[in-house]
C-alpha cells in the first residue's frame, strides 16, 4: 500500500478540498474506483484531483466539484484507470 | 487532521496536485468578458440612480451596496478573462501579427481597475469599446467573422459578436 499526501493547488474541488489543503492519497493494489470517489491521475506531467461522476464503457468521467471553477472530463473527455495514481481522502 | 497532516508532510514531505482549469481544454471565448464589461456599465447606471434620487432609506442602500459589489466583481472578472486569454491562447505568431494586442491588454487591465475604483460610466465604456477590439482580433485569429450588434438589454451598448 502506498500513503503519499498532497498540496491542494486550485479552486475547482471547494468546498469539499480548499485550495492549499492537505490531503492523503492512498493506493493498493486491486483498488477500486467507483463513482462519488475523489481521484489523482496524471495528465501531461502533473497531478491533478478530480471527482468520478460517471463511468462510461470502462472510462472516468471526472468533474471539479466547484462547477463555476473547473475544467473537467466535459472537456478533456473521459480518462482510463491507467492515469489514476490512486483515491484522494480528506 | 490538517494539523495532523502538516505535522506529517515535514518527515515524509507532499506533491503539489493541482485542482485547477489549467487543462489544456483549447476552449477560450471573450464572450464572458464581454458580458462582464456590459454588467459594470449597467452597474454604474444603477448606483447614479440612487445617487440621483437620494434614495437612503434601508433597502436601497442595501441594493446599493449590492450594485457597488457587482461592478467591482464584473470588472475583476474582466481583467481575469483577458489575461486568461492573453496569457493561454494568444501565442507569438499572433503577437507578431498583432503587434498592438499587449497595450490593449494593458489599457483594458488598467480600465478594469479605474471601474472598481469610481463609478465613471465612461471608464465603462472605454473598457467596453478595447474588449470588443480583443474580441475582433480574437476571433480574426480563428479566421472567423464578427459583426457590430447593439445588446438588447440594458444598458444598450455595442457588441462584437462572432458570426458562426
Amino acid at each position: 500500500m502506498v500513503a503519499r499526501i498532497l498540496t491542494i493547488v486550485g479552486h475547482s474541488m471547494e468546498p469539499t478540498i480548499r485550495n492549499k489543503q492537505r490531503v492523503v492519497l492512498l493506493n493498493y493494489p486491486f483498488l477500486k474506483y467507483k463513482v462519488g470517489h475523489i481521484v489523482a491521475f496524471r495528465y501531461k506531467g502533473k497531478i491533478f484531483v478530480k471527482r468520478i461522476v460517471n463511468i462510461e464503457n470502462g472510462l472516468f468521467v471526472l468533474a471539479g466539484d466547484n462547477v463555476s471553477s473547473t475544467y473537467d472530463s466535459q472537456h478533456f473527455g473521459p480518462l482510463s484507470k491507467n492515469t489514476f495514481i490512486g483515491r484522494v481522502f480528506v | 487532521m490538517q494539523k495532523l497532516l502538516q505535522i506529517l508532510e515535514k518527515t515524509t514531505g507532499s506533491e503539489i496536485a493541482y485542482a485547477h482549469c489549467d487543462l489544456p481544454c483549447g476552449i477560450y471565448d471573450p464572450y464572458s468578458a464581454q458580458l462582464a464589461a456590459l454588467t459594470v456599465i449597467r452597474m454604474m447606471d444603477v448606483i447614479k440612480d440612487f445617487s440621483d434620487h437620494g434614495h437612503v432609506d434601508a433597502e436601497s442602500l442595501q441594493n446599493l451596496a449590492r450594485a457597488v459589489e457587482i461592478k467591482e466583481d464584473h470588472a475583476e472578472k474582466v481583467k481575469h478573462e483577458l489575461r486568461v486569454i492573453w496569457g493561454d491562447y494568444f501565442k507569438s505568431e499572433h503577437f507578431e501579427k498583432y503587434p498592438q494586442l499587449h497595450g490593449l491588454v494593458n489599457e483594458i487591465l488598467k480600465l478594469g481597475s479605474k471601474c472598481k475604483q469610481t463609478t465613471s460610466r465612461e471608464y465603462a465604456l472605454q473598457m467596453l469599446a478595447k474588449v470588443n477590439e480583443f474580441t475582433k482580433i480574437f476571433w480574426e485569429t480563428k479566421g472567423i467573422i464578427v459583426k457590430e450588434v447593439t445588446y438588447p438589454m440594458n444598458p444598450k451598448e455595442k457588441v462584437w459578436l462572432p458570426e458562426f
